[in-house]
């Protein structure tokens, strides 16, 4: 087996191994802003041999001696050529400009040929412009809402947040910000996520074709990308809202060296509505009355170069909702103070060390940590003639990681490009515990408690290694292998998964790509299936629940349209096992008993086509996604074991997403969205039961005879955003009003459906009717934003 | 723990709007429905009914249904109608540990069969009672009263129990007419709470259902505990049901079905039936009972 990798290994490089050969290596960065930006393509524009920029705006590439035109490009921005004599090893750095408008067809070349030419498939990245100018629900820019446009991704329920990825769970996404996985991206029940898109860098989802660097999850990567902060000048941008504030500041503390990016957002519902909570606790003759909502979000980052080799990064995310309510009351020989608290949020920090070891060698060591945490509980003070009684009790649950992680680019020659590392991560995990006390000047009949489930500790590890390879001109693959394993009370899980795709170049428009990954996930989320709460428990495998496993298998093509416009047609295939999901009946919010027996396991499927038709660049931006999709389930103990679609099986999937620039003063973004129906059960026969009661005495009443589980289908989801945008120069900088309208044409979408009676006073007569209900109508939002 | 729930649908509640929609719900036509459990106390009863289009009112009775009975194979009973879709029969009442079928057939909609067993009586062999503190999920304490419920499993078979913790409460009043006092007395389920790792299913206002998988033919000492309020001397009678697989799985399912439909948050969940060609239940139990007095803390003065 050696031998035949090295074989191959001389064939692969045999013009190497006979020609002189130097490396250009250096950064691709944003001239304004020294932003480093990813994927940007270099190439020789003679040989047509080149390479991509990383995730740290890292490129290198190994040429034979002699002349060379160098390329470098990147969508949205004027490209830069460079006439090199190469006869010796270089490093260059390289600034470009950006120019959407400028050198429109030069820019978009690129971007669209890089899509053709690529190995990785089911992969789509949106720019975080596009996502910025969108029309939302109530004004908030929302990434998540945005990825929920694509083709293959489902929303789930009316206004959630939830990502269902080509038939996978909520929970088989693997969600980064800055490479640390995030376990809640909601906000608000899930109708806003916790991305603050000032914040954002880019943003790129892969669904299937997973790379060996990626694991951990079976359905699909969303990797954001933080700013770095911007080294040249001090940048802001924010804006007020209906609902939320936010602000951003970014700027160079040493210019060239050091830079810093924060962005920060809250809600105010809360506070506005303190002036009617006053009038109330007047009217009610309490003290004090405070009750509210909010949620905060706060994105840092600072970087810093030691040298051209050497840089370090710390970022860092908290976001908190907190739902909250105060009431004090006081007589004359009394005083009383009620509070009730429910918090959920995330903490992600990454403390991340760039080192180049060779100009072929970049080298990435990270440190993270991400906690979710979620909280609730209830406090009550009571004096009474100098005696205070005080009792409390908490719920609360959540996920830690500590992890550590080294990965490493190598790049021998323009026909390999290998990356390999590994990472370990530890998990504690709370899967519920209350806390007690009562207090009294009673000492003797004084709790403080703790009771409910025990931690969970886990240890994750894996490694990978990966090569892009070029097998021929036409031919080029991306060959991995992830290893990984896990370790649960005293129970070690492995995992060796290989990862295989390929693409042939029919023509420099047309090119056919196919996958086959398997992936396997160690934790679960236990979740109730319609919403996303907070209360959703992040659990791992145990020695008795198996970790998910899954084979995907995806085949596609893209073709370059035009220089500014690609289609791509992708279908797949995907087998999932050891599903969990709640008993039938299983309540989602007791305590009372152990997690592991609240569970089924199962299996599942997913397979459909999609297809894409995108333009990132120009004065008209945005695509037309459509899916047409199948995804089933099948649990022994749930429905009697008879398989059943998945509640977000969804047939046919449309969405149309446009932005358009009229000037630089007006620009103006649609969406329109179609989906069938959710899945749904219905009872269709009504039938008489019966009992023993007490006493052997017998007595009836109605059962619903289903057919089958989600045997039906809501009515078809429908809906259109609308927003313009209005920009103005100022001398500070640049302001913009953003209206938006939700919902135009105020279709009323089921969020869910249930039956009821209907009396008719006129005959006197009580039908049953089945009745909807819809959550949002049309909304009207607007926006102020600045930036200076 | 559950406030937070309020909360979301207090926030559904004042932003949603309503509307009815017309699904097309297809009508499959009517099912036979059959309900019986049966004991070895009683004559075997059977109920009748039509079922109804989901969106009709109108289950009705059967009443020219031909309602047989098998016991081990061998036809033994033509059940006569009674009244309200309830056939009974006219011979022997069913003996422990034997098989029975119903086979109905109803005139323009065929034929429903369904087959169960009859359990053997599982005996109490004693209960114990303590007297323990406890502490709600608010932090109050309040006392209760636990129960030790000990018998032998058979191991022959899988078997499946309800436990019906109930009050027998003895009523008394005047009957001016016939100027004499007349007392009745009347069952009624307890509150009450378990932890036993045996417990399937807390049927709140039934009992509490659990299996042997966990003792298969051994002793046992099922543990529950009930609210310790007893002003009056009490009499706390305990039903040990040893129930048939069919009626086990029906209430574990029956249950769960009505907490679903009024939570628009759960999945909808099928009730179990064992009716071939129709829908319903046949089901046997024994009956152990046992029964304990709890002197009152009531002082008459």
């Amino acid at each position: 087996m050696k031998r035949l990798l090295f074989i191959l290994c001389l064939i692969l490089n045999t013009s190497y191994l006979f020609a002189q050969v130097h490396t250009i290596s250096g950064f691709v960065e944003d001239a304004n802003s020294g932003e480093k930006l990813i994927n940007a393509n270099i190439y020789d524009s003679k040989t047509l041999k080149g390479t991509i920029s990383n995730n740290y705006g890292f490129y290198s590439l190994t040429l034979p001696e002699g002349e060379i035109e160098l390329i470098y490009s990147f969508v949205g921005y004027a490209p830069i050529k460079k006439q090199i004599n190469l006869d010796k090893n270089l490093k260059i750095d390289i600034s470009l400009e950006s120019s959407i408008e400028l050198q429109e067809v030069t820019v978009t070349s690129n971007s669209v040929q890089s899509k053709v030419r690529s190995t990785q498939m089911s992969r789509i990245e949106i720019p975080v412009e596009t996502i910025k100018n969108l029309p939302v629900l109530l004004g908030e820019v929302d990434i998540i809402k945005t990825i929920q446009l694509l083709p293959g991704v489902q929303s789930g329920s009316e206004g959630a947040s939830g990502l269902y990825v080509r038939g996978g769970g909520p929970d088989q996404n693997l969600i980064l910000s800055d490479g640390v996985p995030v376990y809640n991206v909601n906000h608000l029940f899930g109708f806003f996520s916790v991305f603050n898109a000032d914040a954002i860098n880019t943003v790129s989802l892969t669904k299937g074709g997973f790379p060996a660097r990626y694991g951990g999850r079976l359905s699909s990567v969303l990797d954001i990308r933080m700013k770095e902060g911007n080294t040249k000048k001090i940048k802001g941008e924010g804006s007020v809202g209906i609902i939320s504030s936010k602000l951003a500041i970014e700027g160079p503390i040493v210019k060239d060296k050091t830079s810093f990016i924060v962005a920060g957002r809250r809600t105010y519902i809360d506070i506005l509505s303190y002036p009617i909570q006053y009038f109330i606790a007047k009217s009610e003759d309490v003290d004090k009355l405070r009750a509210g909502y909010y949620f905060y979000d706060v994105n840092a980052k600072i970087n810093h170069k030691f040298s051209d080799k050497s840089r370090l990064y710390l970022s860092s995310y908290m976001g908190n909702d907190k739902v909250y309510a105060i009431i004090k009351d006081k007589g004359y020989n009394f005083k009383e103070e009620n509070n009730f608290k429910l918090r959920w949020g995330n903490i992600t920090s990454a403390l991340r060390w760039n080192y180049i070891l060779s100009n072929k060698l970049f080298s990435n060591t990270t440190l993270t940590y991400s906690r979710f945490k979620f909280l609730t509980g209830v406090e009550s003070i009571y004096e009474e003639d100098d005696k205070k009684n005080e009792y409390g009790i908490d719920y609360s649950s959540g996920i830690y990681d500590w992890a550590v992680k080294i990965d490493f680019d190598y790049m021998p020659d323009p026909n390999n490009y290998i990356r390999f590392g590994l990472n370990n991560t530890y998990h504690t995990f709370n899967p519920g515990i209350n806390t007690f006390r009562v207090l009294s000047d009673d000492s003797a009949s004084d709790i403080d408690t703790t009771f409910g489930n025990k931690n969970i500790y886990a240890n994750e590890f894996y490694l990978y290694v990966e090569d892009d390879i070029k097998l021929s001109s036409k031919i080029k693959s991306n060959i991995g292998v992830h290893y990984s394993n896990f370790s649960v009370k005293g129970k070690l899980y492995h995992s060796l998964e290989p990862r295989f795709s390929i693409r042939y170049l029919y023509n420099e428009k047309l090119s056919f790509k196919a996958a086959a990954t398997k992936m396997t996930q160690y934790i679960h989320l236990l979740t109730n299936s319609t919403l996303n709460m907070p209360t959703d428990l992040w659990v791992p495998v145990t020695d008795t629940i198996n970790p998910l496993r899954s084979w995907q298998y995806a085949a596609g093509a893209v073709y370059a349209l035009t220089d500014k416009i690609d289609v791509s047609i992708e279908g797949f295939y995907k087998n999932m096992h050891n599903l969990i999901e709640y008993k039938e009946g299983a309540s989602y919010f007791s305590t009372g008993d152990k997690w592991e027996n609240k569970i089924e396991i199962g299996k599942g499927w997913s397979y459909g086509a999609e297809f894409l038709v995108k333009k990132d660049i120009g004065k008209t931006t945005g695509w037309i996604g459509y899916t047409l999709s199948w995804s089933e389930r099948k649990f022994e103990n749930i429905g009697f074991g008879k398989t059943f679609p998945y509640k977000y099986d969804r047939r046919h999937d449309i969405s149309i997403v446009v932005t358009h620039k009229f000037n630089d003063k007006i620009d103006v973004g649609l969406t329109w969205v179609y989906g069938t129906g959710n899945a749904t059960t219905l009872g269709i026969e009504r039938y008489a039961s019966l009992e023993g009661s007490l006493g052997g005495n017998l007595h009836m009443f109605d059962i619903e005879y289903f057919e089958n589980r989600n045997g039906f289908r809501m009515p078809s989801y429908h809906r259109l955003d609308a927003g313009v945008n209005l920009h103005k120069e100022k001398k500070w900088g640049k302001r913009t009003w953003s209206f938006g309208l939700y919902n135009a044409y105020n279709r009323q979408n089921p969020f869910f459906l249930y039956f009821t009676h209907e009396n008719n006073y006129q005959n006197d007569q009580n039908k049953k009717v089945m009745k909807q209900l819809s959550l949002f109508p049309v909304i009207p939002s607007v926006c102020y934003k600045f930036e200076f | 723990m559950n406030r937070h729930y309020l909360v979301l649908t207090l926030l559904i509640v004042l932003i949603a709007c309503e509307k009815t929609v017309y699904i097309d719900i297809p009508d499959k036509g009517r099912m036979i429905t059959v309900n019986s459990l049966f004991n070895p106390d009683s004559l075997l009863k059977v109920n009748v009914s039509k079922s109804c289009y989901i969106l009709d009112n109108d289950i009705q009775a059967i009443e020219n249904a031909t309602v047989e009975i098998y016991e081990n194979g061998n036809l033994i009973n033509t059940l006569p109608y009674l009244n309200n879709g309830w056939y009974k029969s006219t011979i022997q009442k069913p003996t422990s540990g034997d098989a029975y079928k119903i086979k109905v057939t109803v005139p323009d909609m065929g034929t429903a069969e369904t087959e169960s067993y009859l359990p053997h009586k599982t005996n109490i062999i004693s209960i114990d009672t303590a007297s323990v503190m406890r502490t709600d999920i608010d932090g109050y304490r309040y006392e209760q009263m636990e129960f030790r419920v000990k018998f032998k499993d058979n191991p022959d078979k899988n078997n499946y129990y309800l436990l019906e913790p109930n009050r027998i409460n003895i009523y008394t009043y005047d009957d001016y007419e016939r100027d004499t006092i007349i007392s009745d007395t009347l069952q009624y389920i307890m509150d009450f709470e378990s932890n036993d790792p045996s417990v399937v299913e807390h049927l709140w206002w039934k009992g509490l259902l659990f299996n042997d998988n966990l003792f298969n033919g051994n002793t046992y000492e099922f543990v529950f505990s009930v609210g310790k309020h007893f002003y009056d001397t009490t009499s706390i009678c305990i039903n040990l049901k040893s129930i048939s697989e069919g009626y086990f799985k029906y209430l574990a399912t029956c249950y769960k079905h009505m907490d679903a439909n009024w939570d628009p948050f759960m999945e909808k969940i099928s009730v179990y039936s064992n009716v071939e060609g129709g829908v319903g239940i046949f089901g046997g139990y024994s009956v152990a009972t046992d029964t304990i007095v709890v002197y009152g803390e009531r002082i008459y003065r």
